[in-house]
């Protein structure tokens, strides 16, 4: 088992969405207006998880994941699948970015698998015999959602977090081994960050294999301080975006877990190159030991053009190698999917 | 005492125009276009307006990605940055970087004005347009700093721009909200607060139009004092977040015109009419002037359709109490 877990050093990974295809998003259109089947759709999807796989294939990533191809938005996708939640219409995020922000007008409840099927599609269809697998976790549903129910925000959290451990009990029986709690939201209220932790401690209880935690775009000097009491193995965080300033907050916080090391920012076009890619590294790694680094962008790629999204994976892996190679003559070799945590 | 509605800050700027702004950004339509289609969902804005009987608006702010993006119409060195979250909201902007002295933009708000205007007299509106500005202590600190060895001296040149661009649209305009949700934020040092009436003073100086001072978001008690202190005509107040806090914040209303924030433009449960008058009658019995009801804080947070129920309200509040035609 342990072989089956090894990874090279520096292991490069995605955080989770990536660019559409065109054509599947032309056939979400046309299904969404009844010219197309169900079960067409469903092709479409499979076709375009396969298509995601060949382009992290071809750019050289260690850990895929399925591009959340057959993910519209990382809380609506959740919302529709679970029962008590009802949606009124599309909220902007920024710009002309858009998602269709969920009310809960009920008591959360799980009536079937969320993701169950997608991993194993997924799994049988990946290049790697690793792959992540990516859940929004139950902070963030939360927080992206309007309760006109609960009497109190941590009451639908809670709620919420005993759902996710049901579903990650699932994923874990169908052959996950590297699951990524999505919780961006974590760090918007200073005040609830402690029972935010208990809550994604309760969705993670039980669950034996790698466990990250992706934040991004928030403070995070509200959240570093429970790295240890947060149960996860991995905190993919975002740092591009914020030219690695906030680097300085792992040393701050005395920070001591795996890092997914934001490196390529998925908010600007331009391209970084491998040269860059490297030297961000060897700063990350001033801070975190080589064997708890991993390298992934800043945040999904969904939002950019499919052949940047593309080119920027290319060029964090020609990245990743420069420095691999010199971590190689250092004599690091490998590290691995084994969780480091007991839950 | 008179109770009149208000709206203030964004309205939810719908898909499909943000849709044009896509085909805009990727140079597919030209920039003619983009205004065109803006003017139309600008008109169909003021349309609800007219219906609802709003007599304090703004032109619902469709034409800006945001509220500080705005402030590109009016200041012309900043540079625009990464995204950054807006506050505790699941809403982002682009942060403003200060690289060189502030300088003025002298067209872009006040041609925007001229626009809306233009769509009011054609549809035969009246009311109060207000134009939009964001406050001081907001833009200081939502913004990165690269120029400023002296942080007062940021705020200076940004509160004496304003009384400039302010000026300008004094001809067009009757009335300017100035947002100043910064004032509140708790990362916000209290020396900076203990100076706002001085930037206030600067704003200010020989305007003409009413000045409604507009927060939302959670209240430090603490800062109340200098908050009714600053001189501008109405003072808003985000009632929904600090329900429990407003025993301590009606004192402050004694012979002040209030702007209340009644509707929840973070949640989609609609608010009883009952409790918005409670509001109301609290206000009145504290010895505040003129009340003017609306939305708490920007309407980008929530859906269209739940917006417009909401604004929709504000008429059958008013209309129960009598004090409409």
């Amino acid at each position: 088992m342990e072989k089956e877990l090894e990874l090279p050093i520096l292991p490069t990974t995605v955080i989770g969405s990536y660019p559409r295809p065109k054509w599947l998003r032309e056939a979400i259109r046309l299904h969404k207006n009844g010219k197309i089947s169900d079960e067409e759709l469903k092709e479409a999807f499979d076709d375009a998880v396969i298509a995601v796989l060949r382009d992290h294939q071809v750019a050289g990533v260690d850990i895929p994941t399925d591009g959340e191809m057959r993910r519209d938005e990382m809380v609506e996708y959740f919302a529709e699948r679970l029962k008590g939640f009802k949606f009124y219409g599309p909220v902007r995020v920024w710009g002309t970015a858009y998602y269709r922000k969920p009310s809960v007008v009920s008591k959360i409840e799980y009536t079937t698998p969320l993701i169950v099927d997608e991993f194993k599609f997924t799994k049988n269809a990946s290049y790697s015999p690793h792959i992540k697998i990516t859940i929004t976790g139950p902070y963030t549903i939360a927080e992206w959602s309007y309760n006109e129910y609960y009497k109190t925000k941590q009451d639908l959290v809670f709620d919420l977090a005993k759902i996710i451990n049901i579903e990650l009990k699932k994923l874990v029986e169908a052959g996950a081994t590297f699951i990524q709690v999505d919780e961006p939201a974590l760090p918007t209220h200073a005040e609830e960050v402690e029972w935010a932790v208990d809550a994604i401690n309760e969705a993670v209880k039980g669950i034996n294999v790698k466990v990250g935690v992706h934040i991004c775009y928030g403070d995070y000097s509200r959240v570093l301080p429970y790295t240890d009491k947060l149960l996860v193995d991995q905190f993919a965080l975002e740092f591009a975006n914020r030219n690695f300033e906030d680097l300085v907050l792992l040393k701050r916080f005395n920070f001591d877990k795996e890092l997914g090391f934001g490196v390529v920012d998925v908010h600007n076009r331009r391209v970084e190159s491998p040269e860059e890619v490297a030297s961000a590294i060897r700063k990350a790694l001033e801070y975190v030991p080589p064997d708890k680094l991993f390298i992934n962008p800043d945040c999904g790629l969904k939002l950019l053009p499919r052949n940047i999204a593309f080119q920027k994976l290319v060029n964090m892996v020609a990245g990743t190698k420069i420095v691999r190679e010199e971590l190689k003559r250092k004599g690091y070799i490998s590290t691995s999917l084994k969780p480091l945590v007991s839950r | 005492m008179s109770i009149k509605t208000g709206l203030i800050g964004s309205y939810p700027r719908p898909v499909n125009l943000a849709k044009v702004f896509s085909r805009y950004n990727s140079k597919k339509i030209d920039k003619e276009k983009l205004n065109q289609e803006i003017r139309r969902y600008t008109e169909k804005f003021f349309s609800l307006v007219k219906e609802v009987n709003v007599e304090y608006f703004t032109d619902g702010l469709l034409r800006w990605d945001d509220l500080i993006d705005l402030t590109f119409s009016y200041l012309k060195s900043p540079t625009k940055d990464g995204l950054i979250r807006f506050y505790d909201n699941n809403f982002y902007y682009r942060r403003p970087v200060i690289s060189s002295k502030l300088e003025k933009d002298d067209s872009q708000l006040l041609e925007a004005i001229k626009e809306d205007l233009e769509l009011l007299k054609k549809l035969e509106i009246g009311g109060t347009l207000k134009a939009v500005v964001v406050g001081p202590i907001t833009y200081a600190t939502l913004s990165e700093n690269k120029y400023y060895n002296d942080f007062q001296k940021l705020l200076e040149d940004y509160s004496k721009i304003l009384n400039e661009v302010l000026s300008d649209l004094q001809s067009y305009v009757n009335a300017v909200e100035i947002h100043e949700p910064g004032f509140f934020d708790k990362n916000v040092k209290r020396d900076l607060i203990e100076r706002a009436n001085e930037y206030y003073e600067i704003i200010g100086k020989g305007l003409k139009i009413e000045k409604h001072l507009i927060s939302y978001f959670d209240i430090q008690v603490d800062r109340l004092k200098e908050y009714f202190n600053l001189p501008v005509d109405v003072y808003g107040v985000d009632v929904i977040e600090n329900r429990k806090k407003l025993g301590k914040v009606y004192p402050f209303f004694k012979d002040k015109n209030v702007y209340l924030g009644v509707l929840d433009t973070r949640n989609t449960k609609m608010e009883s009419i009952t409790t918005i008058k409670r509001f109301i009658s609290s206000s009145n019995e504290s010895g505040a002037k003129d009340i003017i009801i609306g939305n708490a804080s920007l309407m980008d947070f929530i859906p269209e359709i739940v917006a417009v129920r909401k604004i929709k309200l504000l008429n059958k509040v008013v209309s129960k109490d009598g004090k409409r035609a």
